[in-house]
């Protein structure tokens, strides 16, 4: 039975008859079967992979939801990297992007990963960070990931970790968890957010390990990101943004760095934006007043009805229903005359209000049922 | 509803035996084909078995044999083993006119006989039978390690490949240079 002597039509429903255990286990054995299951991939919902950070290794558990009719079928796998490589004794080779990992199985769903190849050097951290950019290449060849988790709870991710992420795949999701700060290299955090390609990138406590710094936008990268979610801002420099359709700072701005922000826009930077969401202090005149210290501001555009919708879209976040006092205003990109509405809104039991700007673009007004004029 | 006969495929094989017929047979008449395989045995199949092949049911249409036409000229399958059509012929007959069950359990459990099967069913364009063989050698990996699925499906090593490949690209020259030699040959 030779699985590469079938015809091509006959390796696609074999391939398409396989569980993910299958599916997952014949991926390693060679790259030219890897080849073949990235053309014929399967309509798996919802795999996530889950990254790990720890003081001793890194894992990769990549899992299926399971199915409700069965329940036994685990669907999971792990992939243990322990930054100090060791060479397993009769333990199998598996082909892993190409080249040649070891694998012990530690218990039913946990396998131990350990580099051979010896082209790569004899650094054996470094060696753990090109397993582990491996595997994340392997299993997005050769399965739909929709979801990535990186959660790390010793405070520091490794330097020289991120960039091993697959750069080349369209994330669905990708979250960055931990227990209180996450410390990153300022050169880390460069390279995510200049490669990664997301619907949604979640830096809610990423802290610069060398504190003071701020990310420096590179006006040549493109953005791919649709949503930034960010609560630790220092990192941030307001007058460029980085480069996401929509940003929310889910921590309290100063109304001068909002200022900033619109400066900016209104002078023909942060372009990128479509929509932000960020949270001041309570509205006064005195606050408007340094939001909005040399702009030029106009009587809202949309109607009260058309702000609804906004709130109401799917991408939207907040209920319309939590937010009261809603004010909005108008500003206009010198350049070429794009309008953006900033609304301000007061938030049902919070003390911080909400500052949304709303940018005129195609997409946007498409949210809001209005076509481009 | 079908017969085997050991035979040849030349013009006029001998008469197959025809198994009893169904108490609920149709009142018309059904026609029947012949088909062969790489054994010459030559089987008897009604019309109605072999709808199951897009490929045969296309060449009866399209050839509009008499009976004694398409006794003449039995349908050659020089690619399928004998013992293969046979278990294809042997599908079709059970599954005439029948809606197909969710699955099949009497395929073969031999894997180089199954892969024999898909190959001659995908040949012949079975479409429920090759669904069914898809699924039992998907079946076959089911719980296995990546080397145990190596040995199942003869998967080759990224070394194997690599050497076949060389191989392949060596043979292409060896003969791309052959062709010149002999075109030069011949225009001296």
């Amino acid at each position: 039975m030779k699985l590469h002597r079938m015809p091509h039509l006959v390796q696609r429903m074999i391939l398409e008859e396989l569980g993910f255990d299958e599916r997952f286990f014949l991926s390693f054995t060679s790259k030219r079967t890897c080849s073949l299951l990235g053309l014929f991939r399967p309509d798996f919902k919802g795999i996530s992979i889950t990254i790990n950070i720890s003081k001793s290794k890194v894992s990769v558990r990549v899992q299926k939801p399971r199915a409700p009719r069965i329940p036994d079928v685990i669907n999971e796998w792990e992939f243990n990297i322990p930054y100090k490589q060791y060479l397993m004794n009769d333990s199998p080779i598996w082909k892993i992007d190409g080249t040649a990992v070891q694998v012990e199985k530690y218990d039913s769903t946990i396998l131990c990963c350990g580099l051979i190849d010896e082209r790569v050097g004899s650094d054996t951290t470094s060696n753990s960070f090109v397993v582990f950019g491996k595997v994340l290449r392997h299993l997005n060849s050769v399965l739909n990931i929709e979801r990535c988790q990186l959660c790390e709870f010793d405070m520091t991710i490794p330097v020289g970790l991120i960039p091993q992420l697959d750069f080349n795949f369209y994330y669905g999701r990708i979250d960055f968890l931990s227990g209180d700060s996450m410390f990153m290299t300022l050169e880390d955090l460069t390279v995510l957010l200049e490669n990664i390609k997301t619907k949604q990138l979640c830096l809610i406590d990423i802290v610069l390990s060398v504190p003071g710094y701020k990310y420096q936008k590179n006006p040549e990268k493109k953005s791919s990101i649709d949503c930034l979610k960010i609560r630790n801002f220092d990192w941030v420099d307001f007058p460029e943004l980085p480069a996401a359709k929509r940003i929310i700072i889910s921590r309290k701005i100063e109304m001068d760095q909002m200022n900033m922000v619109l400066t900016s826009w209104v002078a023909g930077r942060n372009r990128e934006i479509e929509i932000g969401e960020f949270e001041t202090d309570e509205f006064s005149d005195r606050n408007r007043e340094t939001i909005y210290t040399g702009i030029e501001t106009h009587a809202p555009q949309l109607t009260k009805a058309e702000i609804t919708s906004f709130f109401d879209s799917s991408q939207h976040s907040l209920n319309l229903r939590l937010l009261r006092n809603i004010v909005a205003v108008d500003i206009l990109r010198e350049s070429d005359g794009i309008r953006a509405t900033i609304i301000e809104a007061a938030m049902e039991s919070h003390v911080n209000q909400k500052l949304f700007v709303f940018v005129w673009s195609d997409s946007n007004l498409r949210t809001i049922g209005r076509a481009n004029n | 509803m079908s017969s085997t006969e050991q035979g040849t495929s030349s013009a006029a094989p001998a008469e197959p035996t025809t198994a009893p017929e169904s108490a609920a047979a149709p009142e018309v008449p059904e026609s029947f084909y012949y088909v062969h395989g790489k054994d010459k045995v030559v089987h008897k199949v009604s019309a109605g078995a072999l709808q199951h092949s897009a490929l045969i049911h296309g060449m009866i249409s399209n050839l509009g044999y008499t009976e004694e036409q398409a006794k003449a000229n039995p349908f050659p399958f020089e690619n399928i083993d004998g013992d293969i059509l046979q278990m294809v012929v042997d599908w079709c007959n059970q599954h005439k006119g029948k809606p197909t069950p969710p699955e099949d359990t009497n395929l073969p459990k031999q894997k180089e006989k199954l892969f024999d099967l898909v190959l001659a069913v995908n040949y012949l364009e079975i479409k429920e039978l090759l669904t069914y063989c898809c699924k039992q050698v998907a079946m076959m990996v089911k719980g296995k390690s990546p080397e145990e699925i190596r040995e199942i499906w003869m998967i080759p090593t990224d070394a194997e490949d690599e050497a076949a490949e060389k191989e392949a690209k060596k043979r292409a020259g060896k003969e791309a240079a052959g062709e010149t030699a002999a075109a030069a040959g011949d225009a001296k």
